[in-house]
Parts: C-alpha cells; sequence; structure tokens
C-alpha cells in the first residue's frame, strides 16, 4: 500500500508544481479561489444551515473536548458534557458540567444568569430580547463564548458560511452509527470539520474547530446528540437562587 | 482512487493557504483586535491592554470577534443594553486588572504559591495591591455581605468576586465601608 502512495504523491506534487509554473494561469486567481471552494461540501453545508432555520426547540447534548495549552506548549485535553435547551425567539437554559467548572446559564428573554453551583456564585446581566442577540452581547461585553453557539446562531437564521476560504468534501464517514457527510473547512483564523446526517435531518453530529492563531493549533471536539421534541419545563428558563449563593458581578471586557 | 482524491483536496488547500499568508496578516490581525477579546475565547479576558490571563485554550466557536463587532454595532438593542449596564454596575471594574496565574499543569494558583512564580505579584500575602486579581483566595479569608455585594477579607485586604468570562476571580479592593 505504501509503495503505491509514494508515486501517487510524487505525481501529484510534480502536477501542483507544473501547474502552478505555468505562467499564462497564474493571473487566474479569483478562479483558483473558487476551485477551493467544493460545491458537494457548501451543498451539504446548505442544507445543514436550512434545516437548522426551520427548528423552533431543541436539545444538544454534547460530549466535548478541548485542548488547554500548558507549560511551554504541552497540550493538555480537558473534557465537559454540555447540554443546551433552545426555546427560539427566547428562552435557553444550558447546563456545562467541565472538569473544573459546572456551569448553568439560564436566559428568559429579559436577563441572563450564569451560575457556578459548586463555587454558589450567580451574576445576572439584561439582555437583548433575543438568543442571537444576547450570545452576542455576552461575547462582546463578557467575552463569554457560549457553548455550541455556532448552531445556535444558524437556527436563529444567520448565515454563519460567509467568512469561508476553501471547503472540501471529505467523504461519508460513521458517527454513533448514522451515515454523515463529513465536509472540511477554512476560515483566516480557523479550519472546521462538521459531520453532517445524511437524510431528511441534516443536523450536525460532530463539529471539529482547529485554532490557527495559536502556534500549538489546540482543537476544540464536540460530539453532539439532538433532541428535537424535548420535554422542556418552563421553569427551567427561570433562576431561583438557592439560600447560600453570593450574586456577584461580569467584570466587563474593556479596551 | 478516494484516497487519491482526498489528497488532490489536500494540495489544492494548501497551495491556497500558501496565498493568503503571502496576501494577507491584515485580515488576523484585524480579528485580533478591536474587540478586546482573545481569540482563545471563553476563559481568557482581555482588560485593559496590560492585563492577561496565562492560559491558551482551543476555540469553540468558527464566528470571529469581527463578526460580534459588526452585529453588536448593527444593532440599536444592544447597544441600549451594554449602555445601561455599564451605567449600572461597571465603573469599578473598568480598569480592573486581570492576573490571574496557573501553574503548569493549568491549575489555578492561589495567590501565596502565584508570587514566586509570576512577576508582578512580588508584593505578595499580607497586602495586595489594589485591582490585581487571583483565581484562588489565600487561606484563612472570611466572607461577608456588604450592601447586597460578597467580600473576602484576608488579613487586610478585602476582595471582591468577579465573574471573568466564566470563572470566578478575586479581585483586591478597598475595605467595603
Amino acid at each position: 500500500m505504501n509503495m503505491r502512495i509514494i508515486p501517487t504523491l510524487s505525481i501529484l506534487c510534480l502536477f501542483s508544481v507544473i501547474v502552478s509554473a505555468q505562467g499564462p494561469q497564474r493571473r487566474q486567481k479569483p478562479a483558483d479561489k473558487s476551485s477551493a471552494i467544493d460545491a458537494q461540501a457548501m451543498t451539504a453545508l446548505g442544507n445543514m444551515s436550512n434545516y437548522l432555520k426551520t427548528l423552533k426547540i431543541f436539545r444538544i447534548s454534547s460530549e466535548v473536548s478541548r485542548d488547554e495549552i500548558v507549560d511551554s506548549n504541552m497540550k493538555i485535553q480537558k473534557s465537559a458534557s454540555n447540554e443546551v435547551s433552545v426555546q427560539l425567539p427566547d428562552r435557553l437554559y444550558a447546563h456545562m458540567a467541565g472538569d473544573e467548572q459546572d456551569l448553568q446559564f439560564i436566559y428568559d428573554g429579559q436577563t441572563l444568569t450564569l451560575y457556578d453551583t459548586q463555587g454558589k456564585h450567580y451574576a445576572v446581566t439584561p439582555t437583548p430580547p433575543t438568543v442571537a442577540r444576547t450570545l452576542d452581547a455576552i461575547r462582546a461585553r463578557y467575552g463569554i463564548v457560549f457553548p455550541l453557539a455556532d448552531f445556535i446562531y444558524m437556527s436563529a437564521d444567520e448565515n454563519l458560511l460567509q467568512n469561508i476560504t476553501a471547503a472540501g468534501y471529505i467523504g461519508t464517514s460513521r458517527i454513533d452509527g448514522v451515515e454523515c457527510d463529513h465536509v472540511a473547512i477554512r476560515q483566516p483564523d480557523v479550519d472546521w470539520q462538521v459531520w453532517i446526517e445524511k437524510d431528511e435531518t441534516p443536523l450536525p453530529r460532530k463539529l471539529v474547530i482547529t485554532s490557527k492563531t495559536q502556534p500549538t493549533h489546540p482543537q476544540y471536539i464536540a460530539l453532539l446528540k439532538w433532541d428535537l421534541a424535548p420535554a422542556i419545563n418552563n421553569d427551567l428558563f427561570t433562576f431561583t437562587p438557592p439560600p447560600d449563593a453570593v450574586r456577584i458581578k461580569f467584570a466587563r471586557v474593556t479596551n | 482512487m478516494k484516497f487519491r482524491i482526498f489528497i488532490a483536496f489536500l494540495l489544492v488547500l494548501g497551495s491556497f493557504t500558501v496565498e493568503a499568508q503571502r496576501r494577507g496578516g491584515g485580515a488576523r490581525a484585524g480579528a485580533g483586535g478591536g474587540a478586546g477579546v482573545r481569540a482563545g475565547g471563553g476563559t481568557a479576558v482581555h482588560a485593559g491592554g496590560a492585563t492577561y490571563v496565562n492560559r491558551d485554550v482551543a476555540r469553540t466557536s468558527v464566528r470571529s470577534n469581527q463578526d460580534v463587532t459588526r452585529n453588536v454595532n448593527r444593532n440599536g438593542d444592544i447597544n441600549r443594553n451594554i449602555n445601561r449596564d455599564v451605567d449600572r454596575d461597571i465603573g469599578v471594574h473598568r480598569d480592573i486588572d486581570i492576573d490571574a496565574h496557573y501553574d503548569r499543569w493549568g491549575h489555578p494558583v492561589a495567590w501565596g504559591a502565584a508570587a514566586g512564580v509570576a512577576a508582578g505579584v512580588t508584593a505578595a500575602a499580607t497586602s495586595a495591591a489594589l485591582g490585581t486579581s487571583v483565581a484562588m483566595l489565600p487561606s484563612g479569608c472570611t466572607t461577608t455581605i456588604v450592601g447586597g455585594v460578597a467580600y473576602s477579607q484576608c488579613g487586610s485586604s478585602w476582595y471582591q468576586p468577579y465573574y471573568m468570562g466564566t470563572t470566578v476571580q478575586y479581585t483586591v479592593v478597598n475595605a467595603p465601608q
């Protein structure tokens, strides 16, 4: 097998050298760029994005691995289980159980509460009237990037596909036993991969984000399970502080 | 056959990357600036310019900070709400100095232990500099609520807890009146 790959690689490399050496082609930069965006990949992404926009209520359960860089570029992988319940346009609840923290986010359309269940601290902030704008606000004000925010934005009708500089269709892959389209995307500061169900519900089942602005290229990996008819009690979106909980403030991100 | 297609895809991507790098560090610099949130997101908050959280993590969202800034500026709701929020509960920590310390394995380090490791914390335990923050309180503190706000008194120093991102940090403040 290896013996076959090496000549294939050399031929391909040679081919790319020949192509790039062809003078008249070199001015055709726009053509190069469009060829880096694969139509099949964009179709799969578009189907996913359009399907997410049809959702009004959903719960995502995810198992997350995230690289942390410690001690001169050594990578340590931290784990978390996140559960996010969304009722568009203005209700959200999330529980993030991680290695160091166990957090809850509660949003009722008017305020968002962050509660640390171990330290028993909570903070409340007034918010815009929709889930998507609230996620914008907490990121801009407090530097908080919400878990699985990308798919929540997509469900709230936001186009996240405009920054793509290259997209490739890798092939079919099974995630959790479900056949998926595996798509790889490049953006200026991240590369990401998404595995999209190959059926009438084109939901993302796995997400990998590689951060390119950091020299060690740390990765974030999330395996997702979707419940599109979750049993949600309205109390879920209301925070009642436990008697021993202490209210604190968010530190604002300043320029 | 499939494998060859994949290799070809990699080559296409590879050649594109080279071109992208040649054309613009500009885009990258832009993405990092402005909003004042580090590319790492999550626990890493940039506040006040000279401040830092000395831990790098992978990004959890493909959406860039530029997108957020654009949306915030475009949306009247958000500006109104941010201003309201600033008036109400900022001010105290406008120039807050995030100085959280983590050990070589990424664990938060308590005040006394961090003093030996990190520059700028040499003043150490007895009276901590106003505005500095730590990830963990030193031992032997007592917590009291003054005017609905939580404070911890540790020796002669008073600390107030804040969420820096999603992590609680303790900032040295004046003794509450």
